[in-house]
């Protein structure tokens, strides 16, 4: 240890106080957390993705095949994604054999018979192809095959008896999709054969009456989002301006106010729109009206208590101590410390809206047919779901997706703006 | 605690005369005259107006229909004249009821299970699963969770019966359907409250003293973690109820809540409005009966003299 | 000689955080005996909370993690013990009283089942006896009409009564150490003086050895026979209150004493004083002394090497480089007051 080491130094403040981190303004802290939240980052892109289709899709798929919102083809019904031009199967009449059960897939391409057992002999009748259910596969061929069975037959040889026959009879057929039938032990198999393929012309499928459904899903997209947006737009606007002067004046007149709020959000915004929905024809501007007329409490209450917090704040009275106008005291302190709650509550009403429109559409007080939007889309999907799922899936998973997206992204946003949570 | 109930019914019963008010102001901006049809002879409408008391001022109309509503006199419905609006309620209401209040079970108890546990195992796979299925539960709302369940439970696998009938099989699929929404909400709830109680200075405290897990759990967080959530119980039945309307569409029960679609499309006025405020004055009563419930669970409420809000 | 119940032994505490690894308690020593009263004081974030949560295990685990070191209570180390044996320690042996009274009671719980909780966990005895007990408690702990006040809850107790029934509730099961972190901090002036002569009532009473955490010198004075001064997660002095208060060879601790107010300082501008800086953050703690960077005296040494303990006299030693040999002499410019000896009780 020599004597240098106990040579005087001193203090060193610069190191004391360096502050590891650096400073970030309020909004450049909430944008890299956000930017962190890597569910709403993904979110936030599926919504853009959703928005711009909504936007260009229907203009794409005119320009392409000519599809508008309204243009029926009772000749394509039903289509879905994937195409297939495998032919339906049926048994039409059978004194074959007896069986215990029979499935079949939703287009009949694939049935079974489950536990048979052959009778000594019979006649078993087969139709391949249905003209009025193909409708869509533009064939609408039809082909019947009869096979006799004899005493001795075991389900092996009707299978082979059922192959042969079906390869003779569909011999002409140009596009030779025949059947395969199959024997595994006590059950019998029909399966038909073919391709699939994607649904170039209408990639997204059909609905019951043979609309494109890309393009309706689009269209209803645009109308969806519309609502949403004009909707929260008008309902902020409503908010602020009641939320804004109830939580500046106070005292009795803000009391008054907040009550008036509480009676009238007791009863759930889906009675009053059904109620309000029977003054006015149903249709785009009622609904918009009819929900901004319920949302706007929500976002009232939330800038109240922001104004309120603030209005007593103590930096807002240090501001005010050191000589700050009342106008930079609201434009600089008030506004960006109100705003992340508002716009948090925005993000969360959007979906909201959406889903009203959607329950609106779906019990009948919505968007008016043929207009699409996607609460019509899923009614009209619904309605023939156990049959064709397509038309129900392509719009339940549109809404889903964006409802959820609008869920994540504001939870995000929330996360993100909170001041308490800033490093 | 007193005044505390007395406020809370006064305020309910001032929602509920603003409710019915507004009713009938809006039945009354209804455009047309419900006896508008030209095969009608003059003097049988006018019979049929002095009946229905509509050539009296309005005023007067409102005080036949409020003292009416006094009475339970909801009114006679157009589209089955003779049959009052009433009646109709009585009779489709129970078949509502039961699945109400199974969805109502289901979803406290689920919620509240979920986002304990969730909590408890913060970060954890279990947390992870319970806020996937709340944001899911959230989004993915009843008119597509109702097909979409009945398909693969129904139709592909056949398990369960989609449509309602006297089995008490074929209820399960739509009071899961109508609870899943709830489901959600209460337990992201539940999940946040346990959290933040989880992070209170008396949970050490409690710790301190060298009590179990066990007891810690439900001598210090169910308590005060419950309490919020029952704050929102009553929101979560008008929610129920307002969910039962898409349910007995998609499952064909024919309870109020269908007969309500049926009668908005069909514009029958009288029957619209009637089930307009029954639900209404369900949903307060509800809301009231929580409130006072509540004012005997929170120690603040129940023992101070003035009563908080 | 007195018993010693509790031996730290090179303790070393860690946080694994999203960030990376914190550092809050680095290699701290210290002796607790039978009957005695300690205090342990420093600024905010110098790790004394965390070793005082240690020694009861209360810490987070994960997080926080024992690096390194002992604790030794009635010769078994605590840091070795499963969770089930800590549920036996806590409440009966070690108790603990928290900082804000408000936070620390369950609100849906009366006060009077809170205190009877840890008792039944401890000992079998039925709700009559321990009730009996309880109220005794509550009458020790001076709250007035102890039976209306058992039934009640904690939002019907004011700041200070809620403090007490904290006492209450640490002290039901007779333990051996009672650990009271920043107990007045909280609490307004005149509410702190009457907790505080509580606590010294009780120390004549009870045979309970106190650990009280605080950075209220005055606290100090008032109850503590010993002091241990911790900075940057070390322990940098430790003495008896008399050596403490006025033989103090550490610098920071002389900041310490400087920092009380005065009212008898002539020049006005002297009454305040503070040291400037912050401290060290304990995420990449300086490898020297830690309070190098804050102190006026600091040498070249002082950054490099992290300063051993200097025994000053007996039970009294500063971790500085000022006290080796060949370090120069410095006199701190501190005066404290002449306490009144007959107010400090058990003396040296």
């Amino acid at each position: 240890m020599n004597q240098t080491m106990f040579e005087h130094v001193g203090k060193n403040l610069a190191a004391a106080q360096k502050i590891k981190r650096p400073s970030m303004s309020y909004l450049k802290d909430a944008f890299r957390r956000i930017k962190k939240n890597k569910p709403a980052m993904i979110s936030f892109f599926i919504l853009i993705f959703m928005i711009t289709m909504s936007l260009i899709g229907p203009i794409i798929s005119k320009a392409l095949y000519g599809h508008t919102y309204r243009n029926q083809d009772l000749n394509v019904q039903n289509q879905t994604m994937i195409l297939s031009n495998k032919r339906s199967v049926m048994l039409t009449s059978n004194t074959a054999f007896t069986y215990k059960k029979y499935t079949h897939d939703l287009r009949k391409t694939k049935i079974a018979f489950k536990n048979i057992k052959i009778n000594s002999s019979g006649v078993l009748a087969i139709k391949i192809g249905n003209k009025a259910e193909e409708a869509q596969q533009g064939d609408q061929k039809e082909y019947k095959i009869e096979i006799k069975t004899q005493s001795g037959d075991t389900l092996e040889t009707l299978a082979e008896k059922i192959n042969v026959e079906a390869e003779k009879q569909l011999q002409n057929d140009p596009d030779f999709r025949g059947i395969t039938a199959k024997a595994s032990g006590n059950n019998l198999n029909i399966e038909s054969k073919g391709e699939s393929h994607f649904n170039t012309k209408y990639w997204l499928g059909t609905d019951m009456f043979g609309r494109d459904l890309f393009t309706r899903l689009w269209e209803g997209g645009r109308v969806s989002f519309l609502i949403a947006f004009v909707s929260v737009f008008i309902t902020t606007v409503i908010g602020i301006l009641y939320g804004g002067i109830s939580g500046y004046i106070g005292g009795k007149v803000d009391n008054f106010m907040m009550r008036f709020i509480e009676v009238i959000m007791v009863v759930p915004d889906m009675l009053y729109i059904i109620l309000l929905l029977q003054v006015m024809r149903p249709g785009l501007q009622p609904i918009i009206i009819v929900l901004a007329a319920t949302g706007w409490m929500g976002i009232a209450r939330v800038v109240r208590g922001e104004v309120m917090r603030l209005k007593h704040s103590e930096y807002v009275l240090a501001a005010e101590t050191l000589g700050a106008s009342t106008k930079r005291v609201i434009l600089k302190h008030l506004i960006p410390n109100t705003m992340g709650p508002i716009i948090v509550q925005m993000t969360m009403m959007i979906p909201a809206m959406i889903f009203t429109e959607a329950f609106l559409s779906f019990i009948g007080l919505g968007i008016p047919v043929p207009f699409a939007s996607w609460g019509s889309l899923i009614n009209e999907g619904a309605q023939v779901f156990v049959l064709y799922p397509n038309s129900l899936l392509v719009p339940a998973v549109a809404l889903s997706l964006t409802m959820l997206g609008f869920n994540i992204l504001g939870d995000g946003l929330r996360d993100a703006l909170d001041p308490k949570l800033r490093k | 605690m007193l005044k505390y109930i007395l406020r809370r019914t006064f305020y309910a019963v001032i929602t509920l005369l603003v409710i019915t008010t507004l009713t009938f102001v809006l039945m009354k901006a209804l455009p047309g005259d419900p006896f508008n049809d030209p095969k009608l002879k003059p003097d049988v409408r006018q019979a049929l107006r002095q009946k229905y008391a509509l050539d009296r001022p309005v005023l007067q109309q409102y005080g036949i229909y409020m003292s009416n509503l006094a009475h339970g006199d909801l009114g006679t419905s157009l589209k089955f004249p003779g049959r009052s609006v009433s009646t109709i309620i009585k009779d489709s209401f129970p078949k509502s009821y039961a699945l109400g209040w199974r969805a109502m079970l289901l979803a406290t108890t689920l919620g509240l299970f979920f986002g304990l546990i969730a909590a408890l195992n913060h970060e954890k796979w279990i947390d992870y699963i319970v806020i996937f299925i709340a944001i899911v539960g959230v989004a993915v709302p009843n008119i597509v969770m109702g097909p979409f369940l009945s398909y693969i439970f129904g139709v592909k696998l056949g398990l369960l019966p989609v449509t309602v009938d006297k089995t008490s099989s074929s209820l399960i699929l739509p009071v899961i359907t109508l609870s899943l929404g709830t489901i959600a909400f209460v337990s992201r709830m539940m999940r946040t409250t346990t959290l933040e109680i989880n992070g209170q200075d008396y949970i050490l405290t409690a710790k301190s003293k060298g009590i179990s897990k066990l007891q810690i759990v439900f001598k210090h967080i169910i308590r005060n973690a419950i309490m919020p959530v029952i704050t929102i119980l009553g929101p979560l039945f008008a929610a129920i109820i307002t969910g039962s309307i898409v349910v007995e569409k998609v499952f064909a029960v024919a309870g109020l809540g269908e007969y309500f679609v049926n009668t908005i499309l069909s514009q029958d006025y009288p029957m619209i409005m009637g089930i307009t405020i029954f639900y209404a004055v369900l949903i307060i009563a509800s809301m009231l009966f929580v409130d006072i419930a509540y004012s005997f669970i929170d120690p603040r409420i129940k023992s101070s003299i003035g009563g908080g809000d | 000689m007195k018993k010693k119940l509790l031996e730290i032994k090179d303790l070393s505490v860690s946080f694994d955080t999203y960030a990376g690894e914190i550092q809050a308690v680095r290699g701290v020593s210290f002796d607790l005996y039978e009957g005695e009263t300690i205090a342990i004081v420093g600024e905010s974030g110098c790790g004394k909370s965390v070793t005082a949560k240690s020694i009861m295990r209360l810490n987070p685990e994960p997080p926080a993690r024992f690096k390194n070191g002992q604790i030794l209570f009635n010769g078994e180390d605590i840091v070795k013990k499963s969770e089930k044996e800590m549920r036996d320690v806590r409440g009966s042996k070690i108790a603990i009283i928290f900082q804000d009274p408000m936070t620390s009671l369950n609100p849906t719980m009366t006060v009077g089942k809170q205190i009877v909780e840890g008792l039944k966990k401890h000992t079998k005895i039925d709700n009559a006896a321990a009730k009996k007990i309880a109220l005794n408690m509550l009458k020790t702990v001076q709250i007035p009409n102890a039976e209306q006040r058992f039934n009640e809850y904690p939002h019907q107790f004011s700041g200070g009564m809620r403090q007490r029934a904290m006492i209450a509730i640490a002290l039901v099961c007779n333990p051996q150490l009672l650990i009271a972190d920043e107990p007045t901090t909280a609490l307004d002036v005149t509410i702190q003086a009457q907790i505080m002569e509580l606590m010294k009532d009780l120390q004549n009473k009870i045979n309970t050895s106190i650990i009280i955490i605080t950075h209220d010198l005055g606290v100090v004075a008032e109850i503590s026979q010993r002091v241990i001064v911790m900075y940057g997660g070390k322990v940098v002095e430790y003495g008896s209150t008399d050596q403490i208060f006025y033989n103090s060879k550490h610098p920071y601790t002389w900041g310490l004493l400087s920092s009380v107010p005065r009212l008898d300082i002539v020049k006005e501008e002297n009454r305040l004083s503070s040291i400037e800086g912050t401290p060290p953050d304990l995420f990449a703690p300086p490898s020297g002394c830690p309070f190098s960077d804050r102190c006026e005296y600091s040498m070249k040494i002082c950054r490099k090497e992290m300063p051993e303990d200097f025994n000053i006299e007996k039970g009294h030693a500063a971790a500085c480089w000022l006290n080796h040999p060949e370090a120069p002499k410095v006199t701190p410019s501190i005066k404290t007051i002449k306490l009144n000896t007959s107010d400090k009780i058990g003396g040296n």
